[in-house]
């Protein structure tokens, strides 16, 4: 017999929100009766249930060995994860202290980043050619209400 | 109002300047994201959503309606010219499609998809016409008890159609029913999981969540592989089929269309599940089975027609019931909320010129793709040229402009960056966001039903069981549960006596 590593993470994962949203609905909302339920009624019940099935994720975890047990796939990637992850949170933090033009070259640049096929001259290419592009679809096409730069800046 | 009176209001409604502008806009970017390979219709309709905030709303839906029924479209292009589907549906296509490319028959493959296609689409839009305000009739007389049980059989289907196994995908739909709890309650407006953060009072973005889960989450997945890799695009000769290959067509479209249409309709079904159907049943009935891999003209016409049928049929529930039967639908009714409609029967009785405008357009842009794609195939050939390296960096910034400009909250774009990492991790182990979606979106129905249902019988559970059309509802549900759990504990038991004996 051997855990099904899929199957234990996922297990643990739903397991773990579960207990964490319920101990949450407990310490801080009214859960009430069935009758006359407060807030924390149904998100209680749900909590049941996900902790449950994160339970029966991990009981069904551990199966006989087959050899094949195991799918190959692709390794994470864990450049591209930091950089694509990290291009939105880039996005929000710049967006006002910056304006859209500043904020859309380094959210471009970070994704550029994320992958290893593009060398400096392509990537910085896309980086101008990209932001150029946005700022005339969301600018001045759609008008979003964002200033190119911000003009406290200079 | 009957169906004709219907119809002619659609055709008032869909045939507007803007409307066939955006119509034409939707069906333009649906092939577009169909021919491409590494980005999807729901990815597309969930970065469009903030666009289309301040257009009218069934502008809006026609646009978006346009994006899904035309990404089936261009998803048979390039399954048949370089055997990469650019949609799961036209995976099967892409089997018999191919071979016909490689055997210098690309432009019949074509035709036949595009002809198989209207066709299918053109009777699917009258079967939606026909079937929704029927439908809408009985669900007016739905109560809130009979609302739960059904949005539970919802869930259960879209579940079990869903990959991987049934365990996680209910732990997924749970999850999304618990993250859609977020935010202030409706009844006694307590806030709920905010942790402090006054801009979750209003619940986590459903745009930010939408966009994070397909858009980013695919990403990260395309990335996983090698890009920018160059593809072999084999030549279009001769466009037309001849006699013979039209011959063959006829019957597995019309078969095709029939079993799209019906299992469009299912939650979970849809365009996949309909072309794979349509394939196995006209390789069983094929007098040349042989044939089937090596260029049969059935294993496109047929898969072909099933996809565009279900893809038109599957806005059925969405529009009679407020339930959809897939993540692209669970975005339709995100988008129908966004834009202050409240799905469900109601939305045929009260805004009229919405249902038949959004039909009527249906059928249009079904003209409008056949017209595009025929004549225009070289030009999405081309597009296939564009390195997804290149792609990429754009749709990432497109997803981020798009979800912030949709209520100018920076908090949604660490929402986006976390629902696109987390979907992305869940799906590496085995759990689909299909359903998460599902759950998401229904989160806040699903409880208001419930609490109401609990009022009315006073706490009493029974109250699911005693009403008769709740407790078919709930009947089916468990025997459908149980059908799909059994099977696999039993295989369960018996690999595991298998190996004890050894």
């Amino acid at each position: 017999m051997v855990w099904n590593r899929d199957d234990l993470i996922a297990g643990l994962v739903f397991l773990g929100i579960g207990l964490i949203f319920a101990a949450n609905t407990l310490s801080s909302l009214d859960i009430g009766t069935a009758a006359a339920m407060g807030p924390g009624f149904f998100p209680l019940a749900l909590c049941t249930i996900l902790t449950l099935l994160g339970i029966g994720i991990l009981a069904t975890a551990r199966r006989p060995a087959d050899g094949a047990e195991e799918t190959e796939r692709a390794p994470l990637n864990w450049r591209a994860i930091f950089f694509v992850v990290m291009a939105p949170v880039a996005f929000g933090l710049m967006l006002r202290s910056f304006g859209l033009i500043p904020t859309l070259a380094v959210t471009i640049a970070l994704a550029v980043a994320a992958s290893h096929t593009i060398g400096i001259k392509r990537g910085l290419m896309i980086v101008v050619g990209m932001t150029a592009f946005c700022v005339v679809v969301f600018y001045y096409g759609l008008q979003v209400p964002v200033d190119l730069f911000n003009p406290a800046l200079f | 109002m009957d169906i004709f009176d219907g119809i002619l209001l659609g055709f008032s409604q869909a045939a507007t300047p803007m409307a066939l502008l955006f119509c034409l806009l939707g069906c333009i970017l649906g092939t577009l994201v169909g021919v491409l390979p590494g980005i999807g219709p729901s990815a597309t309709i969930a970065m469009l959503l903030p666009i289309t905030l301040g257009l009218d709303p069934l502008i809006a839906l026609i646009m978006l309606a346009g994006i899904y029924y035309g990404a089936q479209y261009g998803g048979s292009i390039t399954a048949i010219l370089v055997n990469v589907p650019g949609e799961p549906s036209t995976a099967v296509t892409a089997i018999d499609g191919y071979a016909m490319a490689k055997s210098g028959r690309a432009g019949p493959a074509l035709s036949i998809s595009a002809i198989g296609s209207f066709v299918a689409g053109t009777v699917a839009t009258l079967v939606l016409a026909v079937a929704s305000p029927a439908l809408s009739q009985i669900a007016l007389k739905f109560g809130a008890p009979e609302y739960f049980s059904l949005t539970l059989l919802g869930i259960i289907l879209v579940v079990v159609l869903a990959q991987g196994s049934l365990l996680k995908g209910l732990a997924m739909a749970t999850l999304g029913l618990l993250l859609g709890q977020v935010g202030t309650d409706v009844f006694t407006s307590a806030t709920r999981f905010t942790f402090g953060l006054d801009d979750l009072r209003s619940g986590i973005d459903f745009i930010a969540v939408s966009v994070g889960v397909f858009g980013i989450a695919e990403i990260l997945r395309n990335l996983e592989a090698a890009d920018g890799m160059s593809r072999a695009v084999h030549k279009i000769t001769r466009l037309l089929p001849n006699r013979e290959e039209f011959r063959r067509s006829a019957g597995p479209i019309f078969r095709g269309t029939v079993l799209g249409s019906l299992l469009g309709v299912l939650p979970g079904g849809g365009a996949f599940l309909s072309s794979f159907a349509s394939y196995a049943v006209e390789k069983r009935l094929s007098k040349h089975p042989e044939e089937f891999g090596k260029g049969a003209i059935e294993g496109v016409a047929g898969p072909e027609s099933a996809n565009n049928a279900g893809a038109q049929t599957s806005f059925i529930p969405m529009l009679t019931l407020g339930i959809p039967s897939n993540a692209v639908m669970a975005l339709m009714v995100g988008a129908m909320v966004v834009q202050g409609i409240q799905p469900g029967p109601r939305v045929i009785v009260s805004q009229p010129e919405l249902f038949w405008g959004l039909i009527a357009s249906m059928w249009i842009g079904n003209v409008m793709l056949v017209l595009l794609n025929l004549p225009l195939v070289g030009v999405w050939v081309r597009m296939l040229r564009i390195p997804y390296s290149v792609l990429f960096p754009g749709i990432l910034a497109f997803a981020c402009i798009g979800t912030f400009s949709a209520n100018g909250i920076e908090l949604n774009l660490y929402v986006l960056a976390a629902s696109g990492l987390g979907g992305y991790l869940l799906t590496r182990i085995g759990c689909d966001p299909a359903p998460f979606l599902l759950g998401f979106v229904l989160g806040p129905m699903v409880e208001e039903h419930f609490r109401r249902a609990m009022l009315i019988s006073e706490g009493n559970l029974a109250v699911f069981i005693e009403r008769p059309i709740s407790a078919v509802l709930i009947l089916v549900t468990v025997v459908i549960a149980l059908m799909t759990l059994v099977p696999s504990l039993l295989n369960a038991r018996r690999t595991v006596f298998a190996h004890a004996d050894d």
